[in-house]
């Protein structure tokens, strides 16, 4: 099964990280957050990916290209003009990477990389800025049984926060209020290609195709309690880099 | 036929831009301007180029070298270690890229070319940061009908300002794009003969100075005329004007076909 994974937009939220490199580039514990995205998928089998790039595209194609430049220990003999690389610790990844465009709408990104999944039935299509702990295998089962057209992976809010419950005579502070509010989504879909049929063109946002498939019944969500989160801002960074650099990081399934 | 194309200006006045690259590799709807001025001359059958680079030369062989890496979609099988491009847009290009220099004038980096023109007669040469659409078969032709050393492509610039017209003090009029004032300039495209290379003195000298003077007075220099599109790269505005045009999809100077 193929993974389509969404990498084009700009993150000006992320800013000054994203003055020089696309939001998934940013690194979280040395490695772009796209590598850890793809990492997750590997360990469910999940080992080729589309990936959609646009904004500063380059230094993603850059990145793969010189994956074991880029990762491993190497030595240049310049005699022969040779380089040897000492670990290669490499991945059983085929990753095809196609510009979008730089201002396309989400499905629009998706539309364009049509004709890399004419062989498939069904496919995951996900954010390249949000990590779960989730089980992907089991979503994929999910979905099938559904037997609508997407499923979405539906997540709590990610305590940000702490929360006061300010009574009239304390204040109650808590940490992790997450399970107070509903369920969103927290992309990690699984899609029927059919679905491609929906989107209209560049200006087609992935979530107008939800709605759409929603109204029609087709939608449905995979209940997720564990660990999710996205990376919107430079605090994200900091949180999910400490969260790697503790050897905890849940999202490390693999 | 060669172009030889400056590219290792520092590009000051560009600041915002040029700080990460050099003028030449600032991008116009997602292109560097270098690589627009060689569209232009490839239009005309030029397909052989010589950069002359300084200024952050590196980010312009990296182009080059890795040109479909950045152009076409691609992919990586990191099992094999092996890359397959996708869409190959390939140009018929063969572009040679020669430091000279960090602090080399204008007329000394085309002297550190001379290697490269050995067997030529006549030979384009311009700058990485202008663009026009001017007929260059035109004025290839027209160098050779005239037989003297060099022709140049001379160009009235729009004006920069917008223009008052003041009777008394009265102003009577505002222009908001007004043309030049009539004088011409140096809009780079020049066709020469292998011969001026003998003109330069060394890496101190401007091409806009003695070399081109010392033409003027031989009487070797003619001007080709033109007046319609032509567009430096100055400064940040100017970038968001070309960027405008080519976003319009009516950019004078593309004169190719997709």
């Amino acid at each position: 099964m193929k993974a389509v994974i969404l990498a084009g937009g700009k993150g000006e939220r992320l800013f000054p990280e994203t003055e020089f490199k696309p939001k998934p580039m940013v690194e979280i514990g040395g490695k772009p957050i796209l590598w850890h995205i793809m990492k997750i998928y590997s360990v469910y089998s999940i080992n080729e990916f589309i990936i959609c790039v646009g904004y500063k595209g380059y230094i993603i194609k850059e990145y793969f290209a010189n994956y074991f430049l880029h990762n491993s220990d190497l030595t240049v003999d310049l005699k022969n003009n040779t380089i040897t690389y000492h670990s290669s610790k490499a991945e059983s990844w085929k990753i095809t990477i196609v510009d979008t465009g730089e201002n396309t709408q989400t499905g629009g990104r998706l539309k364009r990389v049509a004709k890399y999944l004419k062989n498939e039935n069904i496919f995951c299509f996900t954010y390249g800025d949000c990590l779960a702990d989730v089980n992907i295998e089991e979503e994929i089962r999910f979905h099938k049984l559904s037997g609508k057209k997407v499923t979405a992976l539906a997540t709590r809010h990610p305590a940000r926060y702490a929360e006061w419950r300010i009574f009239e005579d304390k204040i109650e502070i808590v940490s992790a209020p997450q399970e107070e509010f509903g369920w969103f989504c927290g992309g990690f879909f699984v899609v029927s290609s059919e679905v491609l049929d929906y989107i209209e063109g560049d200006e087609t946002d992935w979530n107008y195709v939800l709605g759409k498939l929603n109204q029609e019944n087709q939608l449905s969500a995979y209940k997720h309690k564990g660990f999710w989160y996205s990376l919107e801002t430079l605090k994200d960074k900091n949180y999910l880099d400490s969260l790697w650099f503790s050897g905890k990081a849940p999202w490390k399934v693999w | 036929m060669k172009a030889v194309i400056l590219a290792g200006g520092k590009g000051t006045r560009l600041m915002e831009e040029t700080v990460v690259k050099p003028k030449p590799m600032v991008e116009i709807g997602g292109k560097p301007i270098l690589w627009h001025i060689m569209k232009i001359y490839s239009v005309y059958g030029i397909n052989e180029f010589i950069i002359c680079v300084g200024y952050k030369g590196y980010m312009i062989k990296e182009y080059f070298a890795n040109y479909f890496l950045h152009n076409s979609d691609l992919t990586v099988d990191l099992k094999n270690n092996s890359i397959t491009y996708h869409s190959s847009k390939a140009e018929p290009w063969k572009i040679t890229i020669v430091d000279t220099g960090e602090n080399t004038q204008t007329g000394g980096r085309l002297k550190r070319v001379a290697k490269y023109l050995k067997n030529e007669n006549i030979f384009c040469f311009t700058y990485g940061d202008g663009l026009t659409d001017a007929n260059i078969a035109e004025e290839i032709k027209f160098h050779k009908t005239h037989g003297k050393l060099a022709t140049i492509l001379a160009v009235q610039p729009p004006g920069r300002f917008g223009a008052l017209k003041i009777e008394g003090e009265s102003v009577i009029d505002f222009i908001e794009k007004p043309p030049g004032d009539g004088g011409w300039i140096n809009g780079g495209f020049f066709v020469l003969s292998t011969k001026v290379l003998d003109l330069i003195e060394g890496d101190d000298t401007p091409w806009e100075a003695e070399p081109l003077k010392k033409l003027a007075e031989m009487g070797e220099l003619v001007a080709f005329k033109h007046t319609e599109f032509w567009h430096p790269m100055d400064t940040l505005r100017d970038k968001l004007y070309l960027e405008k045009l080519w976003a319009s999809g009516k950019a004078p100077w593309k004169v190719w076909k997709d």
